[in-house]
């Protein structure tokens, strides 16, 4: 994976780190892998979540210039909940020092499903524990200098609405411009595809079409499959033919709009690199469109 | 243009200093390639500009390797060359930092 941040310290390289799938367990069932999604989860649910470490002492040691056996790495594990990108409130904190003669670690923590809300936010890190007096300019010296981390998002089943959505009045919003007589609108930024989904963009509905908001509100399948479809195609288009957005799509933050465009892309065309679905987008625009229409329907 | 991967941190006169690489592609004809140093805080980065610190990190240089290309700047013009180029700027202590770069200026033949 790309990394776009420079800490001022040495950080590991992939090798010294093999972190295993975040697994779930539900209402003591047998462990699977945590996806984006909780199935079956309710706030009565009880949630166990684990995750397997193997750690290369030797060779994360080499990488930051620290001593194998200085003992002094501690892996912390904070779940959040709430919606949005970044976690609302942190439900549980757990914390486990390192041993340098143990390279394996298995991490297993009960979370209270009564607590949860809208979405699950795992964030692991690995960090220095105290102080530490290194050699090298370019080691970690600080007490709690982070050396690795990843988060893990799970919208929890049920609790999360599909789109941020609003009904205005599109003679006030656009008054006399031409876009007025439209049935919808989303306002959106596409040159921040990092962003959280669901703060970057919103639905507009034309709540002055009467018949169309009497359709949106009995749920009309095939309005909605237009609606639906149009938001998406609008959104994939984009981020395909905008080669820099490429790179989001590749290995989307979870939450993102990135991510959300990454998973739309995939059930339609399953796991086809961005730049040879731009090519079907502008050699076969008709086909591709019936493919988001096809994805569309509710 | 991709966006920018940190390499690898060296070490210049006792200062640390970030390498990041990025690959220039379709120019669409701008030739000036800028490069805005960023603060990484927690979930985003802000533009030193914003930033009211005196630890900022700062451009050193950008180079296009295996060509002449180069200057101890934020800004080069690249002409019409494509493929990688590389950014150095400098950390500072206590600081994770990220770089923006951007094609800019005239059109060019």
């Amino acid at each position: 994976m790309k990394q776009r941040l420079a800490f001022p310290y040495l950080t590991p390289s992939p090798e010294a780190i093999d972190a295993g799938p975040w697994m779930f367990s539900l209402n003591n069932c047998e462990p699977r892998p945590l996806g984006p999604a909780l199935p079956n989860w309710d706030y009565d649910a009880s949630l166990v979540i684990s995750r397997r470490f193997r750690f290369d002492h030797e060779k994360l040691s080499g990488d930051v210039g620290l001593s194998p056996d200085a003992d002094i790495l501690s892996i912390q594990v904070e779940a959040g909940t709430g919606q949005g990108t970044l976690a609302r409130k942190i439900i549980e904190s757990f914390r486990q020092a390192l041993s340098g003669s143990e390279p394996l670690l298995e991490l297993q923590i009960p979370l209270l499903s009564s607590r949860l809300s809208s979405r699950l936010s795992l964030t692991t890190t690995l960090f220095l524990s105290r102080k530490f007096d290194a050699v090298s300019r370019l080691s970690p010296r600080q007490a709690a200098s982070r050396l690795w981390g990843d988060r893990h998002v799970v919208a929890l089943d049920g609790d999360d609405t599909l789109f941020p959505m609003e009904a205005i009045s599109f003679d006030e919003y656009f008054g006399s411009r031409i876009q007025s007589g439209a049935l919808w609108h989303l306002h959106w930024d596409p040159h921040h595809l990092n962003r959280d989904f669901r703060g970057a963009m919103r639905l507009y509905l034309n709540a002055d079409d009467l018949d169309f908001m009497t359709r949106i509100r009995d749920q009309d399948p095939v309005m909605l499959q237009a609606l639906l479809s149009d938001v998406i195609f609008q959104m994939c288009s984009h981020a395909l033919l905008d080669e820099d957005a490429h790179v989001f799509l590749h290995e989307p933050e979870p939450g993102t709009v990135a991510h959300q465009i990454s998973g739309w892309l995939k059930t339609a065309f399953g796991h086809i690199p961005a730049a040879r679905l731009r090519s079907t987008l502008e050699a076969r625009p008709g086909e591709f469109r019936t493919a988001i229409l096809a994805i569309s329907r509710v | 243009m991709s966006s920018p991967e940190f390499v690898r941190l060296e070490l210049a006169d006792d200062k640390i200093i970030a390498l990041f690489q990025a690959e220039v592609s379709g120019r669409g004809g701008r030739a000036i390639l800028r490069a805005d140093p960023l603060l990484a805080i927690e979930g985003g980065a802000v533009g030193v500009a914003e930033a009211a610190d005196e630890k900022l990190p700062a451009i050193v240089s950008i180079r296009v390797p295996g060509s002449n290309l180069a200057a101890d700047a934020s800004t080069l013009d690249i002409g019409n060359s494509t493929g990688l180029v590389e950014v150095r700027m400098t950390v500072p202590d206590e600081r994770a930092v990220s770089l923006s770069l951007e094609l800019t200026g005239e059109e060019t033949e």
